[in-house]
């Protein structure tokens, strides 16, 4: 007979559903109270009435009553791995407690709101992991651990290190040198051959490189650079892209020629530079479209992803599956489909969520990650040292074109290259690094607040002591 | 340099803006294309606890619903299968048709919280979107009346809009009991009744292909609808190439307009070998041979083959369609719609709209030009060649005149429940002027197919068919069937339409 519908179902089942759908909108919530609390606390740096610690406190509240809806939803459909999952949502309850309790009283001029971005990014990665894939989700807890340490040390190492600006020839060496040895030892993964295997750890060194690249390009334009000065780190960040190109990395290699374009512009704030830069990087790109059939795969797919919807489309097309069909509320955590799309867990995680959490969440996300990126604008423009900001704008910028990339890769807006978006997706290198960029901002976000001024400005974040100085000047 | 930095923070707020839009676009606008493409495994969802929705026709009449029987479990229903099933598929042994296709939005629950809430209180059952169909469920009768248990299939569509009025097909099998009958159904034999003829099965064209001959002729010098020549019944092409008209009748001096009306062949195999191979292959190509049609239940892809290299009786073959060109009888009613239509081809849609529990609209299916496949121009001709068969030629019988009286008897096949409000009195009346086109397709497997395109009334058409019938040889039954359509449509159910 007909296909058998089974309706008879417990009231604790359909109580179950009830809370998945009142979660959809709970989740819309917790989003938009943390970045109004986050758009409030930027208001606070110019207007000092406003209590600045009670948002961060909603920020941090919004992160665990996240959380705590996430697992209650993964644990009422967990009947064989309830206990699992209980442990490891506790696990992680306690690590974001935990982190936020320590990083505020270690750091205590740090930027909380850069924390809790990250934090509640990495949250969101986590649930839709245990969501997708369990043990993805604690090898990604493993790694958040890791950048726990990596916040609580990074700032510390970087200020006994003394003059960070003076080792561009050391950061190039280094950087070429694990490019090289991966084109030579490098193992391939997910179509790009830019994998070390060490042993039974794999790790990318591309993601190290990015972090070399930053401290080399801010440390050779430290000083106001005449014409003849630009052309060593042109010449390096050439080499390093070719190298990325080699491994067919072109993702990786995108990321790295936009971060030289901009921090070049940046340092000299000639804007006829950027131009001509990104006019020659469009030649490069469109003589690589011709050259290497890959990259035309990959373009095809994102131009007409339905002619050749089984095979080079058929990625694309799932992501657009995913992200098309639910609209602005999604399906509901744990109720979507987005298994279906290869490689969900690392290059589409972005389309799971639109999936599940829906549309305006989705934009939420977007906004969070402008939010981190604002802050690390502030620490840029509120550094004296030219280095300081160079390096930190540049890691900013590096960490947003990156997302800009695979989220726009993901929606259809440009083609898709295969990068992780920062903090969410999965992948141990990715994130190990992404922390210790934020570590490196947060650092020089403290170091601006110390060394800045006197006492009094102390508090102040560092946006307005440049305006204060602009106006002096 | 912190001017700069800013300058570089705006750059990436106007690309992360970009960003935002676009998701809204793919999300909020291109959501449709999405939810109804099989290769999204959305589509096979299935939910448990849910009622799935019902499959309703354009007036509402109930094709297909869900109930619960005395275990909980919902079991499918379909009304009048035999007629309708071809359209609403069925879910046992996997889904097809609209079952399979719209199986996303008969699953979706609309403001769910409010009933699921209801649901675990009161118990009142969550339920999924109804699908409307665009089909008239009494047209969909009264054709499929008319077809009887001829082999073969009828498609109505509206020319400005490509919506599917009817789709027969016979012979059918009943969705209540396909897993019962499975065996029968695929038995050697059986005619293949769970193919849907009007859109997967393919034929010979036959004369109606003679529109596209006579398309591509005009399209390459409107001089051609004056040349004349004259048909003795059967001409040589060269030693081994024959071709004769029908009953080897001799149509004497003709132009192109008494070549199409008496449906000469002669002429138009002259005409083809004037054009040549690679203007009769364009036509084919933006007549959309060889191309998807869009439409969004199953069906199969028309074909048309004439290789560069091909012999010059290939090319007098295909001009008057025979050869190796293939169409379904959608395609050959999205031709004839297109002629209507001043040229622009519509994308052909059989869903109108769901319907949430609450009533609200939802999901409404926007017309769209799949293409242009002649210009005004063109089209504006062919019109003219159409209504000279009807006219004068060799569809006669399909002209037809509606008097005051049609309305009140409202149509053979009229559900009584619906009639009574069908009528207001304000449709056609008088003679209507109809354009059609006939053919016979030869059948190296026994007799010939009978083919009928047309469409009316002619200076403002409302709705085109194509009629094919197996094995009918040279009866006028596709012919009538399609005047009784028409006649129908634009009786009674043109203010009827919502």
């Amino acid at each position: 007979m007909c296909m058998p519908y089974k309706a008879a179902h417990t009231e604790d089942k359909s109580m179950a559903e009830i809370f998945i759908i009142l979660s959809k909108y709970l989740f819309i919530i917790y989003m938009s109270v943390f970045l109004l609390s986050g758009f409030i606390i930027n208001l606070a740096s110019e207007n000092t009435d406003i209590n600045k610690g009670f948002f961060v406190t909603v920020q941090r509240l919004m992160i665990i009553l996240f959380h705590i809806t996430a697992f209650a939803i993964l644990l009422s459909g967990s009947e064989e791995t309830f206990g699992y999952t209980l442990v490891f949502g506790c696990a992680v309850l306690l690590y974001i407690v935990l982190s936020n309790a320590l990083l505020s009283k270690i750091f205590k001029n740090s930027n909380p709101v850069l924390y809790n971005g990250i934090f509640f990014l990495a949250d969101i990665g986590i649930a839709t992991l245990t969501r997708l894939d369990a043990a993805l989700a604690a090898k990604q807890f493993m790694w958040c651990v890791i950048g726990l340490a990596v916040l609580i040390a990074v700032p510390p190492v970087l200020n006994i290190m003394p003059r960070l600006d003076c080792f561009k020839v050391l950061y190039a060496a280094a950087a070429v040198a694990l490019l090289v040895s991966t084109l030579v030892f490098g193992t391939s993964l997910y179509g790009s051959t830019n994998w070390i295997s060490i042993g039974p750890i794999a790790f990318q060194p591309s993601e190290v490189v990015k972090l070399l690249f930053v401290f080399f390009l801010a440390s050779a334009l430290s000083h106001e650079p005449d014409f003849k000065e630009l052309i060593s780190p042109a010449a390096v960040s050439a080499v390093i892209i070719l190298c990325l190109v080699a491994q067919k990395d072109l993702g990786s290699a995108l990321i790295f020629a936009m971060t030289f374009l901009i921090v070049l512009y940046i340092a000299t704030s000639n804007l006829f530079l950027l131009i001509s830069g990104l006019g020659i990087g469009s030649a490069a790109a469109f003589i690589a479209y011709c050259v290497f059939p890959h990259i035309q795969t990959r373009v095809n797919a994102w131009l007409d992803p339905w002619s050749d919807i089984e095979n080079g489309g058929y990625q694309i097309a799932q992501s657009l599956f995913a992200i098309g069909s639910f609209g602005l509320t999604g399906s509901g955590f744990t109720r979507g489909y987005a298994s279906f799309i290869p490689v969900v867990e690392r290059d589409f995680i972005f389309s799971a969520i639109c999936e599940e959490f829906g549309i305006l969440f989705a934009i939420g996300l977007i906004l969070v990650f402008v939010m981190i990126f604002l802050e690390g604008v502030r620490a840029s423009t509120g550094s004296r040292s030219r280095f300081l900001t160079l390096l930190s704008a540049g890691l900013t910028s590096l960490i947003t074109f990156q997302t800009f990339l695979i989220i726009g890769g993901d929606i259809k807006f440009l083609p898709l290259t295969g990068v992780t978006l920062p903090f969410v997706s999965y992948g141990g290198t990715s994130i190990a690094i992404s922390f210790v960029i934020t570590a490196t901002i947060q650092w020089v976000y403290m170091h601006n607040i110390i060394y800045n001024d006197d006492k009094t400005q102390r508090q102040k974040p560092a946006v307005q002591q440049h305006r204060r100085r602009r106006r002096t000047q | 340099m912190k001017r700069t930095v800013k300058r570089v923070f705006w750059i990436y707020a106007l690309l992360f803006v970009m960003l935002i839009v676009y998701l809204c676009k793919v999300s909020l606008f291109d959501s449709r294309l999405y939810i109804t493409n099989s290769y999204n495994p959305r589509l096979s969802r299935a939910s448990e606890h849910i009622k799935r929705g019902d499959i309703l026709d354009i007036n509402g009449q109930v094709l297909a619903y869900s109930q619960k029987d005395e275990s909980g479990t919902y079991h499918r229903y379909y009304n009048d299968s035999d007629i309708f099933s071809n359209i609403t598929g069925y879910t046992s042994r996997g889904k097809t048709g609209v079952e399979s296709k719209y199986n996303f939005m008969l699953e979706t629950v609309s403001s769910e919280l409010t009933q699921r809430i209801r649901d675990a209180f009161s118990g009142t059952e969550v339920s999924g979107d109804d699908v409307v169909l665009t089909i008239d469920a009494d047209l969909q009768r009264l054709a499929a009346s008319l077809l009887g248990t001829s082999k073969g299939a009828i498609v109505a569509m509206e020319p400005s809009t490509g919506r599917i009025l009817t789709m027969v097909t016979y012979p059918g099998y009943n969705a209540n009991t396909v897993d019962e009958d499975w065996d029968t159904l695929n038995a050697e034999g059986s005619g293949s009744p769970l193919l849907n003829r009007a859109a997967q099965g393919l034929y010979p064209p036959g004369s109606t292909f003679k529109i596209l001959t006579a398309a591509a002729a005009l399209a390459d010098d409107p001089d051609y609808l004056g040349f004349s020549m004259v048909c003795e019944g059967v001409k040589y092409f060269n030693s081994s190439t024959r071709i004769r008209c029908f009953n080897t009748n001799a149509h004497g001096h003709e132009d192109m307009h008494k070549a199409f009306a008496k449906s000469c062949n002669t002429y138009f195999a002259t005409l083809g070998t004037m054009l040549g191979i690679e203007k009769l292959n364009a036509k084919a190509y933006t007549f959309r041979f060889n191309q998807p049609l869009d439409f969004p239940l199953e069906y199969s892809v028309s074909n048309f083959s004439l290789p560069l290299d091909s012999p010059l009786s290939a090319v007098v073959e295909t001009s008057i369609g025979q050869g190796k060109t293939l169409a379904s009888p959608l395609h050959m009613a999205m031709i004839t719609s297109a002629a209507a239509n001043g040229g622009i081809m519509m994308k052909p849609y059989i869903v109108s709209h769901s319907l949430s529990p609450n009533g609200n609209v939802k999901n409404r299916t926007i017309p769209e030009k799949l293409a242009e496949i002649m210009t005004a121009d063109e089209a504006a001709q062919i019109t003219e060649l159409m209504k000279g068969v009807v006219n004068e030629g060799t569809a006669k019988e399909a002209a037809f005149s509606i008097s005051s009286s049609d309305y009140t008897t409202s149509g053979a096949a009229a559900d009584a429940s619906l009639s009574s409000s069908s009528v207001s009195g304000t449709g056609y009346s008088g003679y209507i002027q109809v354009a059609g086109k006939t053919g016979t397709a030869e059948n190296p497997g026994g007799d010939d197919h009978a083919w009928f395109v047309a469409f009316a009334p002619a200076d403002n058409p409302r709705i085109a068919v194509a009629v094919i019938l197996e094995n009918a040889g040279h009866g006028s039954k596709a012919i009538n069937s399609t005047r009784e359509i028409m006649k129908y449509y634009l009786t009674n159910c043109i203010n009827r339409q919502p």
